[in-house]
């Protein structure tokens, strides 16, 4: 179907519309990295930079190095918090697609998944902070980790729920009298028939980490701190640095974009796998 | 190999019983079809022994073993699915050699196992394919193979041609009943398409609804079958039936026809009977009874005419050359000796062909024996 459909003038429209609400502020953001800083203030200002200058990436990207700093830290929680989310999240899907335990309990233990994915951020970000100073935590790449890890995890777990419960049951059962107990079915059969679902996972949590602002400057505000949180502090009480800002933004969203890119044909079959059999 | 057996077996789901408690013995080497019709309990059975469900009751023996509580991956049974349910990611070496190596097997007996095995089923050239690239017939013999490799204590093969092209079906079954029978194997083989179970099986257990009806070897079955039900599951074109009473010395059908009354048949006269007739028992004789024939199928090496018996229609296996046709009459008759007669309300059976006159009286004839043996 699709193929020789004639898209017509009213779609062409509604999809330049979609593109430009998606994509302006991007637009806006890639400017203004370019933009001198003179012409910030200026109200004669037009949308693209009279004067297109690189002394912002120069100044985010050179000196003193503190920006890559940021970006290891962003690059080590992001891969961390998905290795963890993903690690914890397979099998707590996979027991819950598979067993059935007493009262219900799998659709509470589901349902409970769901919601924690509903209240605000804000209502976790105190606790959280509260527990990381008791730990001693705070300020340490594992703070982040574990708030990614956990804001990550019901996703990781509805995401993989879903495949494995589409995963044929002969096929385990079969492995079931092969002799595999339950961990060497989960690990030898059930996760390599499951690698789309948990690339799909994968790619959503490390876009999650990657992204996340709140729960990073609660818990890291200093020497751990990520980009995003990085980018917060060019908001100065000596005012706004727009240029560096800019520049930075541009910077943290190019990987995500360009990961978004390739991963985009593993994303869509992930998270459609199993709804046709194929 | 070892023998299987069940004692009391049964399955409740809540208040639902799946399976009644069930008396079993499957011999070492023995080939034991569980034969019925959907939903019967057949699968259920199966599922018992392989582990893969709990029974409610009753104990499973394997090779004298108590197993009833041994988890499935630990009984060391093969079992073949309906759906093959190969695994996808693996090539039909990985799919063959899986099990063994899940056993820690040392990998030339692996490498040996796996290759004997395609050999006998011709997989060789297909070994290093992944499922999706096979044919259903060929998918269907990895299955077979996997169960193979593994010489396990006893087969499990749950509807394993049912999936396949008639024609298919009908090579496989001969090749899987010669295959097991070399290898001396036990197997527990799950059919509903009796014409399996009679050609393949040493011995068939019938079930329906949940209720073990019969176990006996194939013949037996058919010749001197525990009640209607199972007279008329098995055999191609089907058993007949209709109603009938009991003269002194004939069986009279509704709307008058006689047929000749089976000696040594312990029922009073004017007792009602439910009659059964074999197709092939049925044959044309010119001096047998005069019913019109409704539909004729020739097949090219015979016929099957649908004759009309009062109320109650009558099936005729006639050679391909007799000469039928809808709306002329045919003359038939049948041996005394042939005659097939059940209770009809327990559906238990009176007389049958192998058994010789059965039944004490028409009134309270007790429950099917599950157990009948060939006379």
């Amino acid at each position: 179907m699709g193929g020789a459909e004639r898209v017509g003038p009213w779609r062409w429209a509604g999809i330049a519309l979609a593109l430009v609400l998606a994509l302006f502020p991007f637009l806006v953001l890639a400017l203004n990295s370019v933009r001198p800083a003179g012409e910030f203030l200026s109200p004669g200002a037009g949308l693209l930079p009279a004067q297109p200058t690189l002394e912002h990436y120069r100044a985010v990207l050179g000196g003193d190095g503190e920006t890559w700093r940021f970006l290891l830290n962003s690059v080590v929680v992001t891969a961390a918090a998905t290795a963890l989310a993903v690690a914890l999240g397979a099998p707590a899907a996979y027991a819950l697609a598979r067993w059935r335990l007493p009262f219900r309990l799998s659709l509470v233990i589901g349902l409970s998944f769901l919601v924690v994915r509903f209240y605000p951020k804000i209502a976790v970000a105190i606790p959280f902070y509260l527990l990381m100073r008791d730990w001693g935590l705070l300020d340490t790449h594992l703070a982040v980790i574990l708030a990614h890890a956990s804001l990550a995890l019901p996703l990781v777990v509805w995401i993989l729920l879903g495949f494995f419960e589409e995963i044929p049951r002969e096929i385990e059962l079969s492995a079931m009298l092969d002799g595999c107990g339950a961990w060497l079915r989960f690990r030898r059969v059930v996760l390599p028939l499951s690698l789309p679902a948990l690339g799909a996972a994968a790619i959503l949590t490390a876009i999650l980490s990657w992204n996340e602002f709140l729960l990073a400057s609660t818990v890291a505000a200093g020497e751990a701190r990520t980009l995003p949180v990085r980018i917060a502090g060019f908001i100065t009480d000596k005012g706004t640095q727009w240029g560096p800002m800019s520049a930075m933004g541009t910077v943290i969203v190019l990987p995500v974009a360009l990961f978004a890119l390739l991963a985009q044909r593993w994303l869509a079959r992930g998270l459609t796998a199993g709804a046709v059999k194929g | 190999m070892a023998s299987v057996t069940l004692e009391g077996i049964g399955k409740r789901f809540g208040a639902v019983r799946a399976l009644e408690p069930v008396d079993l013995e499957v011999a070492d080497g023995e080939f034991l079809a569980l034969l019925g019709p959907s939903g019967c309990g057949k699968t259920t059975t199966l599922n018992i022994v392989a582990g893969l469900e709990a029974p409610s009751e009753g104990r499973l023996l394997i090779g004298g073993e108590d197993m009833t509580r041994v988890p499935a991956p630990a009984r060391d049974l093969a079992m073949v699915f309906q759906s093959y349910a190969l695994y996808p990611h693996m090539t039909v070496e990985g799919n063959l050699g899986f099990a063994l190596e899940v056993r820690r097997l040392p990998r030339e007996e692996i490498a040996r196992r796996v290759r004997r095995a395609a050999e006998a089923l011709d997989l060789v050239p297909l070994l290093g394919r992944y499922p999706k690239a096979l044919s259903g017939g060929q998918r269907q013999r990895v299955a077979l193979g996997r169960a193979l490799v593994r010489e396990p204590r006893a087969f499990l093969l749950d509807e394993p041609l049912s999936n396949l092209d008639a024609v298919l079906r009908l090579q496989m079954r001969g090749e899987i009943a010669t295959l097991f029978r070399g290898l001396g194997a036990t197997a527990l083989y799950v059919t509903h398409d009796q014409a399996e179970a009679m050609t393949m099986a040493d011995r068939i257990a019938v079930f329906r609804a949940g209720r073990l009806q019969q176990v006996g070897a194939p013949l037996a079955i058919y010749r001197a079958p525990a009640n209607a039900f199972v007279a008329g599951f098995v055999g191609a074109p089907p058993m007949s039936f209709a109603a009938a009473t009991l003269a002194e010395d004939a069986v009279v059908l509704e709307g008058g026809a006689r047929l000749p009354r089976p000696s040594g048949l312990a029922v009073r006269a004017g007792a009602r009977v439910t009659l059964g007739l074999r197709p092939e028992d049925l044959r044309l004789d010119e001096g047998g009874l005069v019913l019109p024939v409704e539909r004729v199928e020739h097949l090219g090496g015979a016929q099957i005419a649908h004759l009309r018996a009062g109320g109650a229609r009558l099936t005729l296996l006639a050679p391909p050359d007799a000469a039928l046709a809808p709306g002329r009459s045919a003359r038939v008759a049948v041996a005394a000796r042939d005659l097939y007669l059940f209770d009809p309300e327990t559906g238990g059976t009176l007389a049958a062909p192998g058994l010789g006159p059965l039944g004490p009286a028409l009134r309270g004839h007790p429950c099917p024996s599950p157990t009948v043996s060939a006379s």
